[in-house]
């Protein structure tokens, strides 16, 4: 079942959010018992602090919220009481599920003995698939369902609660205790964002935007030669007029040395101009072959 | 491995470049610089593996324009060496600690802090733990160390300090890691610089994370200052010298950012993009969000 194709009340929004920074600490979690490397006491921080994120905020937080969402559905649509029934069972089992990978971490990283890693492994993976499935009933069946009946009045009532809450993760503000595992998060997005801009020079937009670089930079180079010929013609009919003119030979040459000037001083600004028209040229298609934007 | 051993190559040669460009500026650096006026204290703190001497030419010229500048007095700075970073750093309270409590007594002010790499580590965990007496934090290429996360630091230093110390970086940062400051906590202001040419750190661990420095505001300012510099050599390069001087003298109270543009004349206006590149926005602005989305 899908959502219906109206404006979600916020509640849900924050709720769907959040199921969305959930699944992905269950995937880096899922990566991290994967790993070979869970040697050291330290291999096991990123995964102690992920569930002690989910221990602390979802348990706690996310779950108690969608407890009084489904307590508001049931009163309005009795026929879902068998379905909440089930996920608060299922939230209560979740927040022991995590008290006891918690615990489970602790041990595995203090004694680093096979043993402790399997048991550890096994609890783990029970947690992330009961924790997938559970979200994905939740969005595919509940809340399409809550959006359909519960009035403006229960959802200000949620969403005064979750407003109360704060996400010490993915919240505004991180808390302090948080800042190792989100820097570890935004360190992960930086190198997302670096491979997409490294491959970004692939994309045939980027090539378009950077051929019409090149064409703009040839036209305002051809342009501004045709400019100063213009200039240097214009000057030389002058200096030709003036020169034959009828006046004295030395005022001709010196008419005539005065143009010679005037070509020098045209060649070094044609010079100037046309090394910078060049450089900006060629790094506006750079910029553009590899980034795309400036 | 190579690659690190060659950026290491590379910042050692860009720091003797860099001294040299700075003797022969010396005359034009002196004279761009302000003058603090009424001698400021601060101590400056040396990187790992280097002695006071590295600092000798940032202290004087400090001291050059009205500030009394000295080094942390503890000689080479050899890193924690077995022991943890916490067990170091508390150590250092006691010794440095003394150090910086003298100074703000003599002088009636709290001291400036300067750091150079672990030296500015150094400088701003004293700082988190004495904010009453210290005025300020500045730090060149000064990593932060993180539990989990990839390494930034070049390879072959790395492995030096594991020989040094026989500790790797995770184990000597602990759970709760070295990172940079809160954006209120402690309320001093905090300035980082930082290059993109930096061959032992990264300058993706030397800088202040941007959602500290969105989140900061003028009762705590946390700045990052980007300079084309070797790491090595930030200390004795003319440019980072003008910053520092720059930002020990700027108001607390009314944090303006550094703005290079002032100190150079005209005809030289075009090289400070060069000299001070500034980090790309879209580089600048993480959206974590996208990482969910992307389901990587």
């Amino acid at each position: 079942m899908t959502m219906p194709a109206v404006k979600l009340p916020v509640a849900i929004v924050t709720l769907r959010d959040e199921h969305r920074y959930m699944s992905l600490l269950l995937e880096t979690l899922q990566e991290q018992l994967q790993s070979k490397k869970l040697s050291a006491p330290e291999d096991y921080f990123l995964m102690q602090d992920i569930v002690r994120y989910m221990h602390e905020y979802p348990d706690t937080e996310h779950h108690p919220t969608e407890d009084l969402m489904f307590d508001k559905l049931v009163q309005r649509n009795p026929g879902r009481e068998m379905d909440v029934a089930r996920l608060r069972r299922e939230h209560d089992m979740l927040r022991r599920n995590t008290a006891e990978i918690l615990k489970l971490l602790d041990k595995a990283a203090k004694h680093r003995t096979p043993e402790a890693l399997e048991a550890l492994r096994a609890a783990s993976s029970n947690y992330i698939d009961r924790l997938r499935q559970h979200m994905q009933f939740e969005e595919a069946e509940l809340f399409p369902s809550a959006v359909r009946c519960l009035p403006n009045t229960d959802w200000h009532e949620i969403e005064m609660r979750l407003e109360s809450t704060k996400d010490p993760l993915f919240g505004p503000t991180v808390q302090h205790d948080y800042r190792v595992l989100y820097e570890y998060f935004v360190d992960r997005t930086e190198q997302l964002s670096q491979q997409m801009t490294r491959y970004g020079f692939l994309q045939l937009d980027n090539m378009i935007l950077s051929a019409d670089a090149l064409e703009a930079g040839v036209t305002e180079l051809w342009d501004m030669l045709l400019q100063h010929t213009e200039s240097l013609s214009r000057e030389l009919k002058t200096v030709t007029k003036k020169s034959f003119d009828g006046r004295s030979l030395f005022s001709a040459i010196s008419v005539q040395a005065g143009y010679a000037g005037f070509v020098g001083k045209t060649a070094c600004d044609v010079g100037s101009e046309a090394a910078r028209i060049y450089f900006r040229t060629l790094k506006n298609a750079a910029v553009f072959f590899v980034k795309g934007t400036q | 491995m190579l690659t690190d051993l060659l950026k290491l190559q590379i910042d050692m040669l860009g720091a003797r470049g860099e001294l040299a460009a700075g003797m022969a500026s010396n005359w034009l650096l002196n004279k761009a610089t302000p003058h603090g006026g009424c001698n400021r204290p601060v101590l400056t703190f040396p990187g790992f593996l280097a002695s006071g001497n590295s600092l000798l030419r940032l202290n004087r010229y400090l001291n050059r324009h009205g500030f009394e500048a000295q080094s942390w007095g503890l000689g080479r700075n050899l890193g924690p060496q077995g022991t943890s970073w916490g067990e170091r750093l508390d150590s250092l309270v006691g010794e440095v600690g003394v150090t910086i409590q003298t100074l703000a007594d003599k002088h009636s002010a709290p001291v400036a802090l300067v750091g150079q790499s672990l030296g500015g580590v150094y400088a701003r965990e004293l700082a988190l733990r004495m904010p009453e007496v210290v005025d300020r934090v500045i730090m060149l290429g000064s990593p932060t160390f993180h539990p989990y996360k990839t390494t930034d630091l070049n390879r072959i230093i790395s492995l030096f300090g594991y020989w040094v110390s026989r500790q790797s970086h995770a184990e000597m940062a602990g759970r709760a890691g070295l990172l940079h400051w809160d954006a209120d906590q402690p309320p001093l202001p905090c300035v980082s610089v930082y290059s993109p040419a930096d061959g032992i750190v990264d300058e993706a661990s030397a800088v202040i994370p941007q959602y500290i420095v969105d989140q900061s505001d003028n009762s705590a300012p946390r700045e990052n200052l980007r300079v084309l510099s070797s790491h090595i050599g930030m200390s004795v390069n003319p440019c980072v010298l003008l910053a520092i001087a720059d930002r020990l003298l700027q108001d607390r109270s009314n944090w303006e950012p550094f703005d290079p543009y002032r100190y150079y004349p005209n005809s030289l206006k075009w090289a400070v993009s060069l000299l001070y590149p500034a980090q790309a926005t879209d580089a600048r602005t993480v959206d974590i969000t996208t990482l969910a989305e992307s389901g990587s």
